[in-house]
């Protein structure tokens, strides 16, 4: 095999290393790889927003001349606004920054996410692109967090910037960047995050420079595309095959309960049939709600929707690299005017829920797929938010995102309480109560919260938080009422449940999506986060597994006993619990004889509940399991 | 009969001993570990090197110890039954961890959550709060204390872990406790936080604390064990053992915070480094040190090895300071294959010792970076100086056949295998630099343990490094660090302060308590006159990560504070590439203290040029693979032991010694130094 490269020079006229072309692949692509990184270790470092920070609501990528992205993807922007708009204009050192849903082609879906994008050179041609964005604290509007639920427009959700030069050949823009920082309440941390993201995209730069000195502009660009048919093939040679061809169809909802008098509908349905055949995948998002008056919708596109479920295929073949190479192979239809597709000037603040119920959607297809051999889902982004003046009169901003149980997994339990985006961080209970006004009084799991299953979903947070100024609250979440559902005759887990003042006269139930409860010093706010969705039939689970959980506080007795049919031999130490092996099986037995044929999916009471008031409609179809043999 | 300094090293395959006695000679033994029991390996390597350096035991006055004992516990998950105490409200809160899933998008639904180091039903609550300003908020219930040490006792739980909120502010309620529960369980060992890392950030605090109590047990049999087969045999020199943070000290101070000497025998061996690029005036350095299944990596600036508080103890978070090493899964073992979409890897995967490569003709079929050496011809085709013939046609084939895959001839393919190795060893660098804010062009790479010098050039090349520093032995770089480092004591006291707000009386009283702490620490072994620095963690306000710098001695003032701050902005700016300075304010978070009692220190010494020619040493030509742009080239082979003081090797050159293989690639020249090193300029 001839090496890749002229072994001569490159435009520069510098050395050019060469070597085989597929260890020049596996070379870049760990390097590309290892830059992303690097440039993602930068952001957490120096950025201020705890969304971003400890939340990991960021991203970097590096991109092909074309725009195309060539690292590891998900959710993530793309150059294209900037190379469109700045064609003929793009220069060494500039750097450019938008947050406008509406013109960043379908890549940054709401105002919070600042997008930084910087280009590489090569002599005087482009030869990569390089972004980091990142959810930021705070950009003005309705609600401080800038994520109002109850905005219908977008300009309620803070201020818009549209692709423009902060930075022209290294020279910031000092007037665009003071007028940036002047609408935020938070401007010193803006100002620290824009920093941290200009700053990593500065790593990413050189990283791309060097390896263009090493390797040359036309072998990087040679093997960029090589990394998107790598992608493409291994979708098409590796995972194709292992889905059978066919049609299913699934469907959820997102919440939006009483959030705002001009959105009548409380329930918004998302709706996806995926088509398999031997060379492809579509999504087809007919059936999909149209868009709502409040911030639920999610203004991206087709190639968006492609990648983000593109990540699902990563469980058959958890080595590849996704990226735009994706949309060589899975393809979106997508309706007009629906919340996965709304017009402007529509809000979006809240398009996280419909993210994370796009992803449930990706497993109840291919739940239908497999015949159930998929994980259960969760919904592990539940946030609050506490603000007001803290006792030396500064106006503070508490928020906190609080992980939940993952679903179950047809070969493992859901973990607790965690965050579905990878390597985000809670915040240490010692650093709330050092910087904000509140007291940790619990910090722990709640019980049985977890789907019963054969394998259990994971537990939820039981969170109970001491509010110590006057002040006022911000909650956003979903799966209020509809619940993690259960997967191949596992139970749903329990939704999100808002305290406050947990067991006294005034408890009252709070809301799972609020703009404004006012609170006083003194008040208890508990939290009560999502359990994970339980997989296959409980009274298959191990009881040994079951006399550990409840053991250990993580499942009740009456829990064990109602759903999974353990019974156990009286003690008074719980540390010394045995299982009475023959009542076990006679309340297993008793229980199977009484209860209606499993289902594929569970989704808990709440829903057929819904169904049957008429106020939620299910068109795709929930398949019963066969009885078990 | 003169003193004697002995260092021993115990690694996965090979305990290594050196020492060297008041007239400055250096002995050296080699022995195989014993890994169901360590110290076999200590005594018998001890013995031989007694027999032939000609020393008595009554002779050894310090024996310096790098072990992996804690380490392989934790890697292995083997401590007994773990008890922990905690805060009432927060019985889950090592289940919670940082409700991190770990990986990338999509992780959430293959991660499995691991066991915790304590299970839920061994943790008890304590009632009692002090609150973020040190302000007594409720009295800690003695009942609960009670209860919970009459609990341990009667589960049998004889290691506990005791963590209080903001208990490093004021640690009263935790030093209370313990009182109370020893009371009721005295035979339990028993940690508290505020001994083991008074930081705040309760995660990190509570799992370093548990850790801890869980090594307790384990590394006090060990030591004791340890220490009495040693006075069986006359030593009586104190056994000082070195920590991750790259300080010795005495094992009654171990035994109680034994997490500290996790990464003892990696901390060694950048200590040995940085004191030897101290000694040939290399102020910027970075080691490496590569065996069989791994590769670690560090930064040594003027002589001293950086620092972090955000390691890692296998998945666990440990706080306590250690030397920011950098470890991956590469070594001559790691294993090439094909994945999805032809994705060539090389490692994590490792084929051990045990097949190991398939060279080794012990039953590995997959090639390993062993193997690609093998077929290069940049290794004889037999180890350990012909003991262990090496099967290369075996090797030829298994490296022929997965390179045929994807197109390549096995010498193609061979090349490629350490290619990429060194791109993952060059990712780790990257890591510990580019994280610093720092270059790695600008550093010399220091290359040591079995195969270090092997892959040193590719790695340099990839980095954009110039210069190389090979040490003579260098499979012994731990145990030169071992004779290389002073005593160490280091205190910790979380302040979180904003500088305008900032008292000097109190930044100077606790300065003052942690360096009588540390003072006292040092001299209790038997140094009468230890040195301290001071240091401080800053960060702008709101950040969630400090930087550590300086802060003068002598009684603190308003403009001894201000330099610091000063310090902490162009750290910033040197780290991360910028600053705030005058434009936002700046929290002091810790205040640290280091002290050092030094001890007598291992000397190379000069060796005079001597007569005779470069051709002395060459031990024969061979045939190597360079890859596409140097392709085939005659390689000249040496003999280590027969180069000189200022020989001058050109490459391609290969120089063998007994425990390692050095490579020169063509276009690159080396020297030897006056104090033996091997300085490889690349070309």
């Amino acid at each position: 095999m001839s090496p890749t490269g002229n072994g001569s020079s490159n435009g520069d006229g510098s050395d050019v290393t060469t070597e085989f072309e597929p260890i020049l692949f596996e070379i870049i692509e760990g390097a590309i790889e290892s830059a992303r990184r690097e440039m993602e270790i930068q952001v957490e470092r120096t950025a201020r927003s705890t969304i971003v920070r400890e939340q990991h609501d960021h991203r970097s990528g590096i991109f092909d001349s074309h725009g195309n992205s060539v690292t590891a993807l998900s959710f993530a922007s793309v150059p294209t606004p900037i190379m469109n708009k700045f064609a003929g204009n793009i220069h060494r050192d500039d750097v450019f920054l938008y947050n406008d849903p509406y013109k960043s082609d379908g890549g940054i879906t709401h105002l919070g996410d600042m997008c930084i994008t910087r280009p590489v050179f090569s002599g005087d041609e482009i030869v990569a692109y390089v972004q980091v964005f990142g959810h930021v604290n705070d950009i003005g509007g309705l609600t401080p967090g800038s994520v109002p639920l109850t905005a219908f427009e977008i300009f309620q959700e803070g201020f818009v910037v549209p692709p423009v030069k902060l930075y022209d050949r290294g020279q910031l823009n000092v007037a665009l960047f003071e007028t940036i920082l002047n609408n935020s309440r938070f401007p010193d941390d803006l100002r620290a995050d824009i920093d941290a993201f200009v700053n990593a995209c500065g790593i990413g730069v050189v990283r791309v420079e060097e390896l263009c000195e090493r390797y040359g502009a036309e072998a990087l660009a040679q093997t960029f595309q090589g990394l998107l048919d790598r992608c493409t093939r291994s979708l098409r040679e590796t995972v194709l095959p292992m889905i059978p061809d066919g049609a299913y169809t699934f469907e959820d909802f997102c919440e939006y309960v009483d959030v705002q008098p001009r959105e009548p509908r409380h329930y918004v349905k998302l709706r996806a049939t995926m088509t398999k055949t031997p060379d492809g995948i579509n999504f087809d998002f007919s059936g999909t709600d149209p868009q709502i008056k409040g911030s639920l919708n999610w203004p991206a596109n087709g190639r968006y929707y492609a990648k983000s479920l593109g990540t699902l295929f990563l469980a058959f073949a958890p080595d590849m690299i996704i990226n735009d190479g994706v949309n060589e192979v899975i393809t979106c239809t997508l309706p007009e005017r629906t919340v996965l597709s709304p017009e402007w000037p529509a809000a979006c603040g809240w398009r996280t829920f419909p993210l994370l119920r796009i992803l449930d959607l990706g497993l109840g297809i291919l739940a239908k797929a497999s015949g159930g051999f998929v994980p259960a889902p969760s919904e592990s982004i539940s946030s609050y938010g506490l603000f007001g003046h803290n006792a030396d009169g500064d106006y503070f901003l508490l928020r906190e995102i609080t992980g939940a149980g993952s679903g179950a997994r047809p070969f493992a339990d859901g973990a607790d309480t965690v965050d579905v985006a990878p390597e985000s961080r809670n915040m240490p209970a010692e650093f709330a109560e050092t910087n904000f006004p509140v007291r940790i009084v619990r910090l722990g799991l709640r019980q049985d919260s977890g789907g019963a299953g054969t394998f259990r979903g994971g537990l939820g947070y039981f969170k109970d938080i001491e509010i110590l100024v006057d002040g006022e609250m911000l909650i956003h979440s979903d799966r209020a009422t509809l619940q993690p559902w259960g997967v191949n005759g596992g139970c749903a887990g329990l939704g999100s449940v808002w305290l406050l003042n947990p067991d006294t006269p005034d408890e009252a139930v709070l809301p799972g999506k609020s703009d404004s409860i006012p609170v006083r010093r003194g008040d208890i706010l508990r939290v009560l986060s999502p359990g994970g969705g339980g997989w296959g039939d409980p009274l298959n689970r191990d009881p040994e597994a079951v006399l550990l959980d409840v053991r250990r506080g993580l499942v009740s007795a009456e829990s064990a006993r109602d759903d999974y049919g353990v019974l156990f031999l009286p003690t008074d130490d719980e540390y010394e619990l045995r299982i009475d092996a023959e009542a076990t099986a006679a309340q297993r037995d008793s229980l199977r004889a009484e209860r209606p044929p499993l289902k594929l999916f569970d989704r808990g009471e709440n829903f057929y509940r819904l169904v049957s008031e008429g106020k939620i409609t299910l068109t795709s179809d929930d398949e019963e399991l066969a009885p078990a043999g | 009969m003169s003193e004697v300094w002995v260092g021993v090293d115990t690694g996965g395959t090979f305990t290594d001993l050196l020492a060297f006695n008041s007239e400055g000679q250096l002995f050296a033994a080699k022995t195989p570990s014993t890994p169901d029991d360590d110290t076999r390996a200590f005594l018998t390597g001890l013995s031989a090197l007694q027999a032939s350096a000609g020393f008595e035991p009554s002779d050894v006055v310090g024996l310096h110890y790098g072990t992996t004992v804690a380490l392989n516990a934790v890697l292995q998950k083997r401590w007994p039954s773990l008890g922990f105490i905690v805060t009432h409200g927060y019985r889950e809160m090592i289940e919670i961890a940082r409700q991190t899933v770990p990986g990338d998008w999509g992780a959430i639904y293959t991660w499995v959550k691991p066991p915790r180091v304590v299970p839920l039903e061994n943790v008890r609550q304590v009632r009692g709060r002090i609150t973020h300003t040190g302000e007594v908020l409720e009295e800690m219930s003695t009942d609960d204390v009670r209860s919970a040490a009459e609990f341990f006792k009667a589960k049998g739980i004889n290691a506990v872990a005791l963590c209080f909120m903001h208990s490093y502010l004021d640690p009263s309620h935790e030093q209370r406790a313990r009182e109370v529960f020893r009371e009721i369980h005295p035979d339990c060992f028993l940690t508290i936080s505020s001994d083991v890392l008074p930081e705040f950030r309760e995660y990190e605090r509570a799992m370093t604390t548990c850790l801890n109590a869980a090594l307790m047990p384990l590394v006090t049999d060990y030591l004791d064990s340890l220490d009495s087969r040693l006075k069986g045999a006359g030593y009586s020199a104190p056994l000082l053992l070195m920590r991750s943070s790259g300080g010795l000290s005495q094992s009654d101070r171990v035994v109680e915070q034994p997490a500290t000497i996790a990464y003892s025998g990696p901390s060694a061996g950048v200590l040995g480094m940085a004191w030897l690029a101290e000694q040939i005036g290399e102020d910027k350095v970075l080691t490496y040190d590569m065996g069989g299944t791994s590769t670690d990596v560090a930064l040594v600036e003027d002589g001293r090895p950086l620092l972090t508080t955000e390691g890692l103890l296998d998945i666990y978070p440990m706080g306590m300071p250690s030397i920011d090493i950098v470890s991956i899964g590469a070594g001559g073992g790691s294993i090439a294959s094909l994945g999805t979409g032809d994705r060539l890897r090389v490692g994590p995967e490792s084929a051990g010792a045990d097949p190991g490569p398939v060279c080794y003709g012990k039953g590995g079929t997959q090639p390993t970076v062993t193997d690609a050496n093998l077929v290069l011809g940049r290794i004889p085709d037999y180890l350990l100086g012909g003991d262990m013939p090496l099967d290369a046609q075996a090797a030829l084939d298994a490296v022929g056949t997965v390179g045929g895959k994807i197109g390549l001839a096995p010498e193609e393919f061979a090349y490629g295998i350490l290619q990429l190795a060194a791109a993952r060893m060059s990712a780790a660098v990257r890591q510990v630099s580019i994280a610093r804010g720092r270059d790695p062009r600008e550093y010399a790479l220091f290359a040591f343990g079995g195969a270090g010098p092997l892959h040193a050039a590719e790695l340099a090349d990839q980095l954009g490094i110039r210069r190389i520093v090979i040490p003579p032995r260098p499979g012994l770089g731990s145990c030169l660090g071992l004779l290389a480092a002073d005593i160490q004591a280091s205190a910790v006291q979380t302040v979180n302060t904003r500088a305008e707000n900032i008292s000097p009386d109190r930044i100077g009283d606790t300065f003052a308590d942690l360096e009588a702490k540390v003072v006292a620490d040092i001299r209790g072994q038997g140094i009468a006159t230890p040195t301290t620095e001071r240091f401080a963690d800053l960060c702008y306000v709101g950040m969630a990560t400090e930087l550590t710098v300086p802060v003068p001695d002598g009684p603190v003032s308003d403009a001894g504070l201000d330099a610091a701050v000063d310090a902490f902005h162009a750290e910033h700016r040197r780290t991360y590439g910028y600053h705030y300075a005058g434009e936002q304010p700046v929290e002091f978070v810790n205040l640290r203290v280091r002290g050092a009692g030094p001890l007598p220190r291992i000397e190379l010494a000069e060796t005079t040029p001597r007569e005779g020619s470069v051709d002395d040493a060459v031990l024969g030509d061979r045939d190597v693979y360079y890859g596409p742009r140097h392709g085939k080239q005659r390689t000249r082979l040496y003999d280590r032991d027969r180069l000189a003081v200022n020989h001058e090797v050109s490459g391609p050159a290969i120089i063998v010694e007994y425990d390692s293989t050095v490579l020169v690639p063509p276009a690159a020249v080396t020297r030897v130094d006056a104090l033996g090193n091997l300085i490889i300029h690349l070309g």
